[in-house]
Formats: C-alpha cells, structure tokens, sequence
C-alpha cells in the first residue's frame, strides 16, 4: 500500500510535470503537426438535420484558414464525431477529443441539453467550447465561447414588436416548448419580463412535449381554444425543437391557423425547418437571429457563394442554396478563434482566452461583430425575420448596430 | 478407427473442458490483475509505452466493468431462473438515479449552486427527500433496500400471477419504457432530458481527481468480482438447484411443493440489488446520468450481452458484456458506421447458430468430452 | 345680370374642378404610391386609398389598385429613395405605370408587411374583389371580410351591397356590417350585432362576444349585457358538444393507428407465438416505400401526383410482405419453439435496418409533400374540427380491417392459418403444410405493418428509428386484446385510443401513454390471456 501511494505519488508528479512542459516543448520545436479542432455535431438522430449543417460550414471554414496559410505556421483539421442526438454521448466524445485526440478547442452542440453535458468535461479539462446557437443564457463558464445571442439580445426585441402596434398587441402568450432546459429557462424569463408589463397570469399558458413530439392534435385545438378566451390578441411562443418544428407548423395549418389570427414566434426555427413545408400558408409567422439569408451585402453575397460551391465541389446533401445563422456563427467562432491563436501565438486554452477579447471581423449580415471584454460571449446585430411563401424568411427588423448582450437576464429571478 | 478428424475433435473438447473448468474458478484472480494493474499502468508506465493505460481508457473499463455486473445480475435470473427480463434497466437506473441525487447533494454543499434543472424548474431549492441522501453508506443502504421493495413489489404481483415467458418479458419492457417516459417529463423533478450532471466529489474525494477516477475502475473490478464469487456460491448451492429446476418445470416443482414463488422473489430481488449497485458504480464514472440510462433499447442490449456470452454460465455473462461492450466502444470511435451490422450479425450467428453463446458452447464442448 | 353672373361661376366653377379632376386622376397613382411609401407614412390610411381608387369606376384604376395590393401582399414591392416604387419579379414593372423596367437597386429592400399590415391587406384584397364579375370570388371575399368585420371599410362594403345581385353574397355582407353594430351607441343596433355575431358559433364569436361584455358600455345598458350573455351561453353550448366530439375523434384516429400497427404483429403473434421485435422496422420500410412512390410519381408522372398514395398501398404492402417472409426463411423458421431467442434474434434485425435505412436515406426526417385532398380540414361543427389526413387514417384503418377479416374468415388461406393456431400438430396431421402457411402469416403481417406506416406517413415523422416508438404500443394492445384474436385488437385499440385521449388534454401527451401502459400491465396481471382470448385446447 505504501509503495502504491509512493509510486502514484511519483507517477502524478512526473505525470503534471510532463503535461505542463510537453505542449510548449512541441510549439517550441516549430512542430508541423496539425493543430486539431474537435468537431462535436450529430449526424445520425434527431439533430442530424440542423447540426450536420454545421459540421460541413466549419470544415469549410477550415479549408479556408488553411488556404490563408493555416494558424501559426499550421494546419488545421477537423476531427469529426457523431454524438447520434445522445446526450450523454456528447459529454463521452468531447473527452475522448480532448483526452484522447488533444484537440485545442471544441467547436458543437445545438441544444442547450448537449451543452450543459458537454460543460463539465470541458471544465474539468480546462478546454474550449465554442457554442454557435442562441440559447437562454444564465450560464457564464470560462470554458464557453457564446457565438449568439441570450435572450435580451433576440427574444425580448421580438416579443416587444409582437405586443406594440404594428405586431399586433398581443396581451396573452401560449408557449409550447419542448422539455428540457432552453424552453424552460426562455418561458421563466418571459414570465417574469411579462410580469413587469402587467399581463396577468390567466393571460399565459405553458406546455411542455418530449423531443421528438410528432404529434400536436390536442396541443393545438387547446391553441385555438386560449385564443377564442376574452383578453386581447393572443400569440404562441414556440420553443420546440427538431422534428417538432414541421409537425407543429404542419397540424396548425391543417386546423385552419394563419399568421393573421394567431401569430407564431419559433424561437428555434430556421429555413431547414421549413424544407418541404408548402409554406404560403405560414406567411407571417415569426422568427428571430442574429442573420437571415436574405440579407443583402457583399459579405453575404461572398458566403452564400463559397458555401454554394463547397457542396457542389463535395457532392454533398445539403441545399447549396440555404445558409442559416448557426453556420455563420460557426464560420465566425472558427475564424476568430484562429485570429485569437494568431494574436496569442499558442493554442493554449488560457492564452486562446486572453486573446479572444475585444476581437472583431465583419460577419455576411454586415455588422463588426465583436467578442466581449470579459465575458466570452460575443456581440451580434439582431433581427426579426417574417417567413414567406418561397419557404424562408424576410427580413421584417434589423438593429442599426451590435448589441450588447447579457449573461444573466434581470427577468429570469422575478417569475 | 481414429481418424484425424476425431482426434482434433476430441483435442478441441480437451481444450474447452481444461477452459470451461479452469476460467470458472480462474476469473477471479485474472479481475483481480486487472483490477491492480489499472493504477499501475497510468502512474508507472510512461506515456510513450503501449502498455500504458490513458485515464480514457481507464473509465472505459470502469465502465465496461458495470455492465459485466449489470449482465451477471441478468444471467441470475434469465440462466438459472428462466425468466427473460428486459427491464433491468429499471433497477440499473434506480441505482443511477439515487447515486446522481447523492452527488448532487455533495456538489451543492460544496458549491452552493443549485443544479441547473433546479433552477430552470423554478422550484425554489433543493425537495426536502434529497437530504436523507447526504452519506454515501445511507446511500447505498437506501438504495438497497428501495431497489428490493420495488422488485419485491413487481415480483409479488407477476409472479403470484404465474406470468412467464414472453408475457414477461413485454412486461418488463413495458415498465422500462413508461419509466424512460416519466423521466423525461421535467415535473417529476428529476432532470428530465437534461438528466443530472455536474458532480463535483464523491465520498470526500473530487471525481475529477486522476486517483477517484482510477479507483471508481478498480472498485467496479472488484465488485464484479465479489458478486460473482457471491452468485457461483448461491447457484453451486441448493438454493441454486432449486432454481434451476423451477427454470426447466415450473408445474412440476410446485407439485413436489416447492415454494417456486418464493425462489422466483429471492433470485429476482438479489439480481435487482446487484443491477442497482452496478448503476451507482456507473454514473460517477460516466458523469452524468439521464433517462436514456433506462431506455428499452438497453435492457434488450443486456440481454444480448448475456445471450452471446452464454447465459446459465456466470463467466458467459461477464465475458459477453465484457466482449461487446469494448467492442462497440472500438468500432464506434473507429468506424461508427460498420458497428450495428457488425453487433446484428453476431448476435444472429450466436442465437440461431450456437445454442448457447459463446461460452455457453465451450462449456458444452466440454461436458461432452468428459463423458 | 346677376343670374347670369351666378351661371357663369357655376360653368367656371365645373371646369376648373373637372380639369383639376383629370389631372388629379392621372398623377394620383404617383400620389398614392408616394403616399405609401414614405418612410413616415401610415400605411393603412394610405392603403385605404388605394382600394378607393381601386373601387371607382375606372377599369385602369381597378387593375392597377389589385396589382399593388398583391405586390405589397407578396411582399414584392420595393420603395425607392426617390418616392417611387417597383413591382419585383420574374419581369420588374414599374409600379407607377406598370411598364417593364430594370430591377430594382439592390439597395433597395421590398417592403415586408407586419401581422397587422397582413390583416388590412387581406381586408383591401377582399374589398377590392367584391366587385368581380366571379360569383365565387365575390362569396370568397364576402367571407374574408365577415371573419375581419372589424376592419372593413364600410362606404365601400355599402356600395358593394348596393350593387350585389346574388342573395348569399349580400346577406354575408350584410350581416359583417351588422357586427360592426357592435360598437355603436345605439341599443338597436347592438342587439342586432349581438344576434349577428352568435348567429354562426365559433370560438372567434365567443372571443367578441366576450370581448364586448368585458367593455363598460356594454355593462351600463342590462338589456344588451343579458342578450350577449345569453348568446355567449348559447355559443358554450354549442363548443362543448363539439369537444366532445373532438375528443372522440381523435381517439378514433389514435385507435386507428394503433389497430394498423397491431393487427399484422396479432395474427403472428397469435400463429407462432412469435415475438417480432422488428415490426416497428416494417412500418418504418412500408413508410420509405411510400416515399419512393412519391418520388417516382413525381418524376414521371407528375399530373397524377396526389394519387401517390394510392399507388403506395400495393407498393408498401408487398415490399413490407417480401421483407417479412425473408426474415422468417433466413432467420425466424430455425428458432421455432424458442421464443426468447426469436425476440433477440428479431431485433438484431431491426438495427441492421434501422442502419441501413440510415446509410441509404440519410437519418433526418423525409419530407412528404401531402396529396392535395388531403390537406386542411373541415369544420364539421362549432368547435369539432376534423383534419382530413385523419379522417383518411380512419378510413384506410377500417377498410385494411376489413379487408384482413375477410382474408382470415373467407379465405383458404386464414382457414389454414387459424387451424394452425388453435392446434397446429393436428393441422399438420391432416396434411396442412405448417412451415408454409407460417411463412405466409407472417409476410402478411409484415405487409399490414407496411400498410400502418403508409398511413404514418401522413400523419407521424417518417425517419429510421421511427418504428420503435410503435413496437411496445403495438404489443401491448395485441397482448390486452388477446393474440390471434382480430376482433380483441380492435376493441382494444379503440378503448386504449380514446383512454389516451381523454387524459391527454389534462396531463398532457407523456403521462396519458404512461397512464396507459400501467392500466394495460395492472389488467395482465389479472387477466394474462387478453380480453378476447382464442379457446384453444394446448
């Protein structure tokens, strides 16, 4: 027993001591092996539709940092992985990408759950995740780099549109989410935020459906019945996710719901959700991203091209012409990580940190995205997109500039 | 007259007898090895070395080594009581589930933050039940007992109603599938899809340290080994005899007034007990714990390790769960595509081809050339 | 003389206003397309005038309003800095003049209407056709704008009833107006809006009516707060008959379902004992089959594409029914009196082809475009409404029973299959090729899983692992309805689906299934044979 603590004692000392030395060693000896970043996006299950997205756009943004040159004299790769939608699977892989594979940053997740799996390996690890979609916020880990936006930056300016004048002053809310922690933090702030403006609690509803619901016959009647009550305009927040998204949109137009009676804000609904869908019947109903497609720059028009021809040139099975905001966020967080290695000259997870704040670049939407001083979250425009007949979005309101975002939203705590 | 043939016949049931005998008896200092050379193979041998163990893969045999546990209790009651029960996984996640609640206690006392699906619920604090579960040893006390009365109050019900067979086993299917149901559901206040996470120290160690990690594996190794010293004495004894023979006929033990109710209830509830403990092994390991953990395509899963080792034979079991398991944690980093053929197309060969697993079939071979 | 001075004012007077009326005229579509596209304009008023002129006797002026008004509706007009606008598309147009031009600067964004813009938009589109030489353009727009009665523009609804021939028509529009009495101060007036209002029940008449009794003035005057009262009474009614029925009916779609994807795995399960563990698989393939119907149609013949489905049922049936008889040569027939290893063996199979419907579809869900009939629904009575891909289901999951009943009943077939049930060694005995009708009950009952996912694919997701959610479902109405039995699964399915249903609006989706599978569990323990049990002699 004592030569085991004697000789674990040893082992761990010459264990840390070769940890700390080894990477720098190998940066020092001007190394040319590729720097690796683990990609952490489903391809199989539920998410596969919206996440493959991303791992194709940040393999495209990788060939085009290499082509630049690469990072510090490097390549870059991307190690890819398949979490199948599985929760726990996400957490096992990003140790595996770390531990294993020694990649210097995590880029992945769509859904908050697989997030918070994620977060204590990538603490644990003192690593780097950065995380592409707008979320609920309350989270503030210094082994997150937050792409989007929380709330206060994309949901509450679309809420406030739908109570003012031209949205129709809507005065009772019905929020359907799926169960799990994004629609369940976003419905509680709501709470508390439409308490602030004085909407009583008989004015709101909240239901909650598993992953992966197909089914929204009664969830819907019950829709049309909130709003036939007494009370004032009523709109449905919806915080489903997935599959979900079609099959809720499919039954509230077969039960005769339009954008002019009941308005819908899908907080997580991007042009792949509406693939398929005939959607002159869903004109009107609401969305709301840091980018839409149908924003008209020079960088836009560059994007959509280079997209447009990764798939072409790797045959693969995504529509060359739909570009959603997860993959500019993507796009973004690759390149500013690669200015951040650049600017820090080390892959090193606390320089990395260091390096990233304050910086800046011009993303397709036009905006100078900038990363924030000390709260790795990063500063986007804002906008509220109106979906129209050709199965995407117009764009309804976009911020002048950049918006400040905010970790922790004052409204959550009053519900 | 002797052909060459024969002669290679009987040298293969020479071998698988030797096998068939000896590993019965010799598993247990070869776990025993394994379980001693974990530490040994991180701390002593260099990194450079092939012989070295990454914390990685350490955990990966923790793990594996649960559900060898999960799989020996299985065998329990498929192999020596003849009923297929595909929900072990219920009592695999009680065992998951009281564990993650006790960790969490620990990590809000440590931390002072409540777990996430605490405060997105807007529930307020901590329900007043989860602090019975503050001490590991109240813990496992209480999880031990839980998982028996559950499984004492499902055998009561089934079994006085002399369901078997199929019916069974769609039964237990049934219950593991609306208790993956339940769990998903926020309200029931247990994490829902989010599932319990953040764990910061277990029994005054912190999980993320080198040397819990380390011994998380070697407790689950040892573990198994006790279970399965403890299960080939209870199947080598009377008892054991009992239940085999209400396994092969029921009708006719209870006409030799056999109390087969009662027999059934024992080997039910210990194997409950044994699932439930391989659960709280796992969750520290794994580090989260979330309703999958209970799903039906698991505890189908387990019956397919049992059924490929070879059930009525405890080493058949272990060996089946040990042999997929690192199996399909090979393939699915290195080929992820291939894995579910290549796991239907064995379990095939092994149901519709041997009779009884893998070694299942060895020990056959065996016993025939003994004779 | 000074008559004569008063007529020449007057003469003077006309010409001036009519000179200035035809220059109006002209640059009045400049005026009005200024008006709306200033930054700072109200948009609705100056909509207003452009369904004014829309309305005049001008045929130009009609035509060139119902050009605008759809251009803003399609969001494809675009304003320009210098007052002016275009009309984008395939061939840009002018919108002053409707002349072709170049496009638009790219600067420059079209206007995208709001939810309240979209509601007068459709109000003008409806008020402008209410002048349309079509008698089911005109009804369509009588109807549009009674459902927004409260955005109708009266001068121009009172000239359009002046000038309506056709009796349907003018009452429609003559009762929106009425509802508009709603708001006036004069108790006449009110009750008759009231009357109006609760005339056609409905939850949005229910929600005005409701609206107007929460105002104080409509509470001062007792005799207008007791009729609206007593209408809203009258409106509850009516909507609760129809939730009833509501629930029923979505209970009888539920049971439907649930009787397609337990009726195959009944008939095998009642023959051979056999657990099928893949079944889910065969709805899954049943389900893709249908999909490549639909793409082939699609591509070859597109004019007869909403009778893909049609085309699907034979399809899916055998494809599902070649897969099924397969699975019993190559794997089932070799564990036969081993039930426990034909449940491994079985969902072995099913993720070898939940993978590779994964590898060769893809795993994200498919997309199926619905044929035309069976899309929306119909309102069958206030509050009852039923959604034609439902009623479809039902439909199709009564006449597959049928269908199947007749098979078991009248056919050489079933009488061999049934023989085989009840007693098999003596059906072999009197020379019944056992092995045989096995491997044909079960590609039947792989092929009526084939049929429950065509269905499916109208109503659930479609994607590879979409059969695991129905395999415990399915065993647990065949087990609650007694194996083998066809009638026992149908009155099953029905109470299980209407069971569901009613406690689903109160606990929600999740806890109603679970609900369910206790009760199912709880009454097996009491009664493991099923509730129609065969009587067979072991």
């Amino acid at each position: 027993m004592k030569r085991r603590t004697f000789l674990s004692a040893v082992g761990s000392g010459l264990v840390t001591a070769a940890g700390t030395t080894l990477p720098k060693a190998a940066l020092a000896a001007g190394s040319t092996e590729p720097i690796k970043l683990g990609l952490l996006f489903s391809q199989s299950g539920t998410m596969a539709n919206n996440e493959s997205l991303l791992k194709d756009t940040a393999l495209m943004t990788i060939d085009q940092v290499n082509a630049k040159g690469g990072v510090l004299g490097r390549q870059v790769q991307g190690v890819v992985v398949d979490p199948a939608s599985d929760w726990p699977m996400y957490a096992q892989l990003s140790k595996q990408l770390i531990q294993r594979d020694k990649c210097a940053a995590l880029f992945g997740c769509w859904t908050s759950v697989s997030r918070k799996s994620v977060l204590p390996v990538v603490e644990a690890n003192d690593s780097l995740l950065f995380y592409p979609l707008h979320f609920e916020g309350e989270e503030q880990s210094k082994n997150v780099v937050y792409l989007n936006s929380p709330p206060s930056s994309s949901v509450l300016p679309a809420i406030d549109y739908l109570m003012g004048d031209q949205g129709g002053n809507a005065k009772r809310f019905y929020m359907i989410g799926s169960d799990y922690v994004w629609p369940r933090t976003i419905n509680k702030m709501l709470k508390g935020y439409f308490k602030t403006k004085n909407i009583p609690d008989s004015a709101l509803r909240e239901r909650y459906v598993p992953f992966g619901q197909s089914n929204f016959q009664t969830i819907v009647r019950e829709i049309k019945d909130f709003a036939a009550q007494p009370g004032g305009q009523a709109i449905v927040v919806m915080t489903v996710v997935g599959d979900s998204i079609p099959a809720m949109f499919k039954e509230a137009v077969n039960q005769g719901i339009r954008a002019t009676d009941i308005p819908i804000l899908g907080l997580d609904v991007v042009d792949s959700d509406l693939e398929g869908l005939d959607t002159k019947p869903l004109v009107g109903n609401l969305s709301c991203w840091c980018y839409f497609q149908n924003v008209d720059t020079p960088q836009n028009t560059q994007f959509k091209n280079d997209w447009k021809n990764y798939v072409a040139a790797h045959a693969l099975k995504h529509r060359p012409d739909m570009v959603i905001d997860p993959m500019v966020s993507t796009y973004l967080g690759i390149n500013l990580w690669a200015q951040a290695v650049t600017k820090a000259k080390s892959t090193s997870t606390d320089a990395v940190r260091k390096a990233l704040a304050g910086q800046s670049m011009i993303d397709p939407a036009g905006y100078k995205v900038t990363m924030d001083a000390s709260s790795q979250y990063l500063w986007r425009g804002d906008m509220i997109g109106s979906i129209n007949a050709n199965q995407g979005f117009d764009i309804l309101w976009k911020s002048k500039d950049i918006v400040k975002p905010v970790p922790f939203n004052p409204f959550t705590g009053k519900a | 007259m002797t052909t060459l043939f024969d002669t290679a016949r009987r040298r293969n049931w020479a071998l698988s007898a030797f096998l068939s005998k000896w590993m019965e008896i010799g598993i247990v200092p070869v776990l025993i090895l394994i379980a001693l050379y974990l530490p040994f193979a991180y701390f002593a041998i260099p990194e450079a070395s092939v012989l070295h163990m990454s914390l990685f893969g350490i955990n990966l045999i923790g793990q594996i080594m649960c559900f060898a546990l999960l799989a020996l209790a299985l065998d329990l009651v498929w192999g020596y009581a003849g009923m297929l029960s595909l929900g072990h996984g219920i009592f695999f996640g009680i065992g998951g589930y009281l564990m993650a609640i006790y960790l969490l206690n620990g990590a809000y006392a440590e931390t002072r933050v409540l777990p996430d699906f605490i405060q997105y619920m807007g529930t307020g604090g901590f329900p007043a039940v989860w602090k019975i579960f503050s001490r590991l040893d109240v813990t496992v006390a209480i999880t031990i007992v839980f998982t028996a009365l559950v499984a004492g109050a499902f055998g009561f019900v089934t079994f006085r109603s002399r369901i078997n067979g199929v019916y069974l086993s769609i039964i237990t299917q049934a219950l593991t599938y609306a208790l993956m149901l339940l769990l998903f559901i926020n309200d029931v206040g247990l994490g829902g899809n989010n599932g319990m996470t953040g764990f910061t120290s277990i029994a005054g160690h912190r999980i993320a340290d080198v040397s819990t990690q380390i011994g998380l594996a070697v407790g689950s190794c040892l573990l198994l080994v006790i279970a399965y010293v403890g299960a080939r004495y209870l199947v080598r004894s009377s008892l054991g005899r009992a239940l085999v023979a209400v396994r092969d006929d029921e009708a006719r033990m209870r006409f030799l007034g056999y109390r087969t109710y009662t027999l059934k209830l024992i080997a039910w509830c210990l194997s409950a007990v044994i699932a439930a403990l391989a659960g709280m092994l796992y969750v520290p390991q794994v580090g989260i714990v979330n309703p999958t953990i209970v799903s039906p395509q698991l505890s189908v899963e387990i019956a397919v390790w049992v059924a490929i080792g070879g059930r009525g034979t405890l080493i058949g079991a272990i060996a089946g769960a040990i042999l997929v398991n690192g199996l399909k944690f090979w393939l699915t980093s290195q080929l992820p595509e291939v894995w579910p053929f290549v796991l239907a197309g064995v379990t095939l060969v092994i149901v519709v081809a041997f009779g009884n697993g893998v070694w299942g079939s060895l020990k056959a071979a065996g016993e025939e050339a003994n004779r | 003389m000074m008559k004569g001075r008063w007529l020449l004012q007057a003469v003077l007077c006309w010409l001036v206003a009519g000179t200035s009326a035809g220059a109006w005229a002209s640059a009045s579509h400049t005026a009005l397309l200024a008006a709306f596209c200033a930054s700072d304009s109200n948009k609705s008023v100056a909509l207003e005038r452009i369904v004014d002129a829309g309305v005049s006797d001008t045929a130009r002026d009609q035509a060139w309003a119902r050009q605008i008004v759809d251009a803003i509706r399609n969001s494809a007009l675009v304003c320009d800095t210098g007052g002016g606008a275009t009309i984008k598309g395939a061939q840009p147009l002018d919108a002053d003049t409707l002349k072709a031009v170049a496009s638009p600067a790219a600067s420059d964004s079209p206007y995208v209407p709001s939810i309240v813009m979209m509601r007068k938009l459709a109000v003008a589109s409806a008020e402008l056709d209410l002048f349309s030489a079509q008698r089911d353009t005109r009804v369509a727009a009588a109807t549009q704008i009674d459902k927004f009665f409260g955005l109708l523009d009266p001068e121009i609804v009172s000239q359009a009833i002046k000038h309506e021939r056709d009796p349907d028509v003018a009452s429609l529009l003559t009762l929106a107006m009425a509802k508009r009495g709603l708001g006036s101060s004069d108790r006449v007036e009110r009750l008759a809006a009231i009357k109006a209002v609760a005339e056609v029940p409905s939850e949005t008449a229910r929600t005005t009516l409701a609206n107007f009794v929460a105002q104080d003035s409509a509470r001062s005057d007792p005799q207008v707060l007791a009729a609206a009262q007593g209408a809203i009474k009258h409106i509850d009614t009516a909507l609760s008959f129809g939730h009833a029925f509501s629930i029923l009916f979505s209970g009888l779609s539920y049971a439907g379902v649930l009787l397609l994807t337990a009726l195959g795995l009944s008939i095998v399960f009642g023959l051979m004992g056999v657990i099928n563990l893949a079944h889910g698989e065969f709805i899954m393939i049943g389900a893709y089959s249908t999909y490549l119907v639909e793409r082939f149609v699609q591509a070859h013949m597109p004019a007869y594409f909403d009778a893909y489905i049609f085309v699907a049922i034979p399809v899916a049936f055998l494809i599902s029914a070649v897969c099924g008889m397969l699975l019993e040569f190559f794997v089932i027939r070799f564990l036969y009196r081993r039930p426990l290893e034909t449940l491994l063996a079985t969902w072995a199979v099913s993720i070898a082809l939940i993978k590779l419907v994964q590898v060769l579809f893809g795993s994200q869900n498919v997309e199926f475009v619905t044929p035309g009939f069976l899309n929306g629904g119909m309102q069958v009575s206030p509050g009852f409404f039923v959604t034609y891909n439902r009623v479809f289901a039902i439909v199709l999951a009564l006449l597959i029973f049928l269908a199947t009943f007749a098979v078991v009943r009248l056919t050489k077939l079933g009488l061999l299959m049934r023989a085989t049930t009840q007693l098999r060694d003596m059906a072999r005995c009197l020379g019944v090729a056992a092995e045989r009708v096995d491997r044909l009950a079960f590609g039947l009952g792989a092929g009526l899983a084939g049929l429950a996912g065509v269905v499916l694919t109208q109503i659930a997701s479609v994607n590879p692992s979409m059969g695991t959610g129905f395999v415990v479902d399915s065993f647990m109405v065949v087990v609650l309805g007694g194996a083998g039995s066809l009638l026992g699964t149908v009155v099953s399915s029905l109470a299980l689906g209407e069971i569901n249903q009613f406690i689903e609006p109160f606990y929600g989706a999740v806890a109603a299934k679970v609900a369910v599978l206790l009760l199912i569990v709880l009454i097996i323990q009491k009664r493991p044979q099923g509730l129609f049990a065969l009587k067979t002699r072991v």
